[in-house]
């Protein structure tokens, strides 16, 4: 069996593995598709675009810090008030522009010492590193943009054209607005992970291919275990089978499979497999015992022939010896004719016990014919004035068995009632019809019998009664179990006794046709 | 398909189920020499064509990149005799356009182009070793370079990682939306859970070694 545990693993695996194969190649593909679908050159392209666009967008706003602060050193109000001393510069007012948030405007000497400062918010005060003015040691410098993106805080250093002797810068701080900053760095953040996407590439299709390895081979390992579980459930029946069949072939006939709840065809196989076995019980029983009644018969036979050619010799003697004698001792003529009454009664006994193993031993071929059983039944009660009750199944069909010796059998089984009777009990006879079978009991409500006896009573010449030769059951079962039936018998002490017949109607019918 | 294409195929897929780094950067240790001078060996050397290929891509799109830089003196028998390592990390600015070098002391601290920072790594010069009389003079030395830049370190994997989970929140979203009911497999994490076991950075490295000296040698010079 574990042969076929295998195959159906085997089988299960294949069947996971061959769809596996193209699934594979599909997923491998699709990993690859999907990850071409995001990072790809076009996507590259597009947010190196965007990338370069926001710098310039970025280089242009810084411009424009430049611009915004050249425009106000050249105010009139500046240029006049830096003519009169650099102590009285007179700073400009706070210009629009959309893009900037102006804080402070401060004066520095050339030094880098704060001359004057006009604060446009409360953010004006913010610290100014004057070491930013060393950048302006290159000659042809004239401005710069200094930006702290994080803090959101730009400065635009100016350098001032020479008025008179004084030379200094002007410090323009502002601050970016928030979304186009925020915009700008997210998209960088953008550049940066598919960069890290595109470097990645292999480490993730990598992880991705791993990821599908560990489901598969779950899903593979969880196969495995259901190939198992199945296989063991498919063949434990037929190994409790190959078991069983091995058990009857010894000869064990009692062996049964244990009865499962399933109800498909493994479940039926095991029902008929008992049911098989428990008929082939029957039947060898059933040949033993009417290969045993055989052989009683054939001894009862030769017992009768046996014991019936002397008895009237016997007889004959007696009586002559008795004829003979002319009477004239009184007393030993009536000593032999007490002694011829008992020969004569002996002898009559001898006869009845013949008669009766002439009987047993030559009951006839089985002679089986359509018939009515209620009717039967009905007939037979009516020999004995109403001591039966009747309760007939209606329903039982017209079926083949053999009359005389159905007669027999209940007269058999009545004659006993009657004999156990205590004291003019009813005896009920019920026929019930149970799918194929007819069920027959004959119940009194007699003494019973004990259990040490009831496995011997349909044993012949076995017989609790006096003068009874043990014969009647015996033959009771005899004719049952030749009509393919089992007669069994439930007893309760002082309760009764119930003989309960079952016959099958098919096989009866069946041995009709055939025929 | 033709079988050659088939090939490169599964030579791919061989590539991505095996770990193997194949790297295109050709950067190279060269012009390594040590010297005496202010009473310490000090060591010149050059690293070409460093900020090129992936690693200038990287850098430019203004991931920062980890450098690690090991001078090892050796004695003839290659054994280690000192060693000084310097770790740093060099960060591009893209808004301000301006190279930044975290904690490598022997390094500018802003570079304003990348030519400056590739002539920078060409001409690294005077990086201390050994004060000179830690050393033998007839003793035959030799320096030798690790040079390693690695891409992608922790810090953008970490990135990486939080970018991976938000788009599992993303997805967790959409199925709440959706009222998704019953068993769903999380192959975010799944694929994240090897992801982790692979977050050694992509590692490039070079080494070169000086041609053994004596002390005796570098005071005749």
């Amino acid at each position: 069996m574990k042969k076929i545990r295998t195959k159906i693993i085997v089988i299960l695996l294949l069947l996971v593995l061959i769809p596996l194969i193209p699934t594979s190649i599909l997923v491998f593909q699709l990993i690859h598709q999907t990850y071409r679908v995001g990072v790809n050159p076009q996507v590259r392209e597009g947010l190196e675009q965007g990338m370069t666009f926001s710098k310039m967008i970025y280089d242009l706003q810084r411009k424009e810090l430049v611009t915004a602060l050249e425009f106000m050193a050249q105010t009139t109000v500046f240029q006049e008030s830096a003519k009169i001393s650099p102590a009285v510069f007179d700073l400009p007012m706070k210009l629009d522009t959309g893009f900037w948030h102006l804080h402070s405007l401060s004066l520095f000497d050339g030094r880098g010492h704060k001359l004057q400062q006009i604060d446009y918010d409360s953010l004006g005060a913010a610290t100014f590193d004057p070491r930013i003015l060393t950048e302006f040691r290159i000659p042809e410098r004239r401005s710069l943009v200094v930006s702290d993106r994080e803090a959101n805080r730009f400065t635009a250093v100016l350098k001032i054209e020479p008025v008179k002797t004084f030379r200094g810068f002007l410090v323009l701080q502002a601050s970016m607005q928030k979304i186009p900053l925020l915009k700008a760095d997210s998209l960088l953040n953008t550049q940066q992970i598919y960069q890290t996407l595109d470097f990645k590439r292999d480490h993730l299709i990598k992880s991705f291919l791993w990821s599908f390895i560990l489901i598969f081979v779950i899903l593979l390992a969880l196969v495995i275990l259901l190939g198992i579980w199945i296989s063991a459930r498919l063949t434990s029946p037929f190994s409790q089978l190959v078991t069983a069949t091995a058990e009857i072939g010894k000869g064990n006939l009692d062996y049964r499979l244990p009865v499962s709840s399933r109800r498909d065809e493994v479940g039926q196989l095991i029902f008929h497999f008992n049911a098989m076995t428990r008929q082939l019980k029957e039947n060898q029983q059933r040949m033993i015992y009417l290969e045993k009644m055989a052989a009683w018969q054939q001894m009862a036979r030769k017992m009768a022939h046996e014991i019936k050619n002397p008895l009237t010799p016997i007889q004959l003697t007696i009586q002559q010896l008795v004829d003979k004698y002319d009477g004239s001792n009184r007393e030993y003529h009536k000593l032999l004719q007490e002694c011829f009454e008992i020969i004569q009664d002996e002898i009559g006994s001898l006869r009845r016990l013949v008669s009766e193993f002439s009987e047993f031993g030559r009951l006839p071929e089985l002679q089986l014919s359509m018939g009515n059983l209620n009717e039967l039944i009905r007939e037979v009660a009516a020999l004995y004035s109403g001591r039966l009750r009747l309760k007939l199944d209606g329903k039982i069909p017209v079926f083949a068995f053999d009359e005389d010796r159905m007669r027999r059998l209940f007269i058999n089984l009545i004659e006993n009632a009657i004999q156990a009777d205590l004291g003019n009990q009813p005896i009920t006879i019920e026929t019930e019809i149970m799918k194929d079978r007819i069920i027959i009991k004959v119940q009194d409500r007699g003494e019973g019998i004990s259990d040490q006896q009831i496995d011997k009573i349909f044993e012949p010449y076995f017989s609790t009664k006096k003068g009874s030769m043990g014969l009647g059951l015996a033959i009771s079962r005899l004719i049952v179990e030749e009509h393919g039936g089992t007669i069994r018998v439930e007893s309760e002490i002082k309760k009764g006794t119930a003989f309960i017949i079952d016959l099958p109607l098919n096989n009866l019918n069946n041995q009709v046709n055939h025929g | 398909m033709s079988v050659l294409k088939l090939r490169l195929k599964f030579f791919r897929w061989l590539l991505l189920v095996f770990p193997a780094v194949l790297s295109a950067q050709n950067f190279q240790l060269s012009g390594i020499l040590p010297y005496a001078a202010e009473d310490s060996l000090k060591v010149d050397f050059s690293v070409q064509q460093l900020w090129e290929g992936k690693i200038a891509k990287t850098l430019l799109a203004g991931i920062p990149l980890d450098i690690q830089l090991d001078i090892i003196l050796l004695n003839p028998d290659l054994k280690v005799i000192s060693q000084k390592s310097y770790i740093g990390e060099v960060v591009y600015d893209v808004w301000e356009e301006k190279f930044t070098l975290l904690n490598l002391g022997i390094f500018p601290a802003h570079c304003n182009s990348l030519a400056d920072l590739r002539n920078w790594f060409e001409h690294i010069e005077r990086v201390g070793l050994n004060p000179l009389e830690t050393l033998v003079p007839e003793v035959k030395y030799q320096v030798r370079i690790d040079f390693s830049v690695l891409l992608l370190n922790k810090k953008q994997n970490q990135e990486l990682k939080r970018w991976m989970q938000s788009a599992d929140q993303t997805e967790e979203e959409f199925a709440s939306r959706e009222r998704s009911t019953g068993f769903r497999l999380n192959i975010n994490q799944l694929v994240q859970l090897f992801f982790s076991g692979d977050e050694e950075p992509e590692k490039f490295q070079v080494s070169g070694s000086s041609t053994p000296f004596t002390l005796t040698d570098l005071m005749i010079k």
